[in-house]
């Protein structure tokens, strides 16, 4: 894209990169923060994973080689940021990640960010049991509706593996929704 | 138990945002760049330092173990000159605590080692008092 191209050289260059950064905060911070929220679930939580993810954004933009697109690259600072997040307070806990993941989700209950049913509380419990990766897939392709190829760069799987790693997902999910 | 298909209906995740939270992010994120580009400095400075601690520690192990053989080697008797040892043998040791000292088999092997010089022990002989006395035996 070759808007790109241009809006990454008013990134790196200081007379321009203020307002650049403002413009990408703008446009992403609504999405990355659904991101985020679908992996921490809880709202504060989310809030402290974002600011770190775009704190780290802008530390790292000299090193963004645009080998890969800009929304890909940032949606992986996310994801990994939101990870390591679950698994370091998951490890302060003495718990595992998993064990962390169920709390939140009982947790959601009381959130007052949150408005879900008991379908969706269900859904959510339901995500919860699958593989790490089958949840990212699914969280991105079901929540946030992302193209099969979009999420590939992110995740760096093919979109054949990708395709069948979502329909696996989902049919475990169904399952586990008519079971329970 | 009836069929259940999560696209047929679809089921939103339920979570909400505070209000102005975007908005208000936006100006948080701004303030922390602003003063976090000063802040970056000194991360990278305290990381180099807490590297260059590690690097003197693995150094200042290295030398000290490679100090520990050469310190146990300058304490072994090898190392000690036979002139001095002989030196101290001849001041510090009479020779009868010498004696003492060598066993039988000791003395044997220094009889078998020892050549003599035949003219050196003539003379020795001549200015021995006792000569009469060996040459009776």
């Amino acid at each position: 894209m070759e808007n790109e191209k241009v809006f990454i050289e008013a990134l790196l260059n200081p007379k321009t990169q203020q307002n650049a950064f403002r413009e990408l905060l703008h446009l992403y911070q609504k999405p990355l923060y659904f991101h985020i929220r679908n992996i921490v679930l809880n709202h504060d939580d989310t809030d402290d994973v974002l600011q770190n993810t775009f704190l780290k954004i802008y530390q790292n933009l000299s090193n963004f080689k645009g080998e890969s697109k800009l929304y890909s690259w940032m949606y992986r600072i996310a994801t990994n940021e939101a990870l390591n997040f679950i698994n370091q307070k998951a490890k302060k806990n003495g718990v595992t990640p998993e064990e962390w993941q169920n709390k939140a989700i009982n947790n959601l209950e009381s959130d007052s960010y949150y408005d879900g049913d008991e379908i969706q509380l269900k859904l959510q419990k339901a995500i919860a049991c699958l593989p790490e990766k089958q949840q990212l897939v699914f969280k991105m392709k079901y929540f946030q509706e992302m193209k099969y190829e979009e999420i590939s760069e992110i995740v760096g799987t093919s979109v054949g593996a990708l395709k069948a790693s979502y329909h696996l997902a989902v049919k475990k999910i169904e399952e586990y929704l008519k079971n329970d | 138990m009836k069929h259940f298909d999560l696209h047929n209906k679809k089921i939103p995740s339920g979570f909400k945002v505070p209000e102005n939270y975007f908005e208000s992010l936006e100006t948080r994120m701004m303030a922390k760049i602003e003063s976090g580009s000063t802040e970056k400095e000194s991360k990278v400075v305290s990381l180099f330092h807490r590297k260059q601690i590690w690097i003197s520690a693995i150094a200042a192990i290295f030398v000290a173990l490679l100090a520990i053989p050469v310190y146990f080697n300058s304490n072994t008797t090898e190392n000690i000159e036979s002139q001095t040892l002989e030196n101290y043998l001849t001041t510090e040791y009479s020779t009868y605590d010498l004696i003492d000292k060598l066993s039988n088999e000791d003395l044997q092997n220094l009889e078998t080692s020892i050549s003599l010089n035949e003219d050196a022990v003539e003379d020795y002989l001549l200015q021995d008092e006792n000569l009469d006395y060996y040459l009776n035996e």
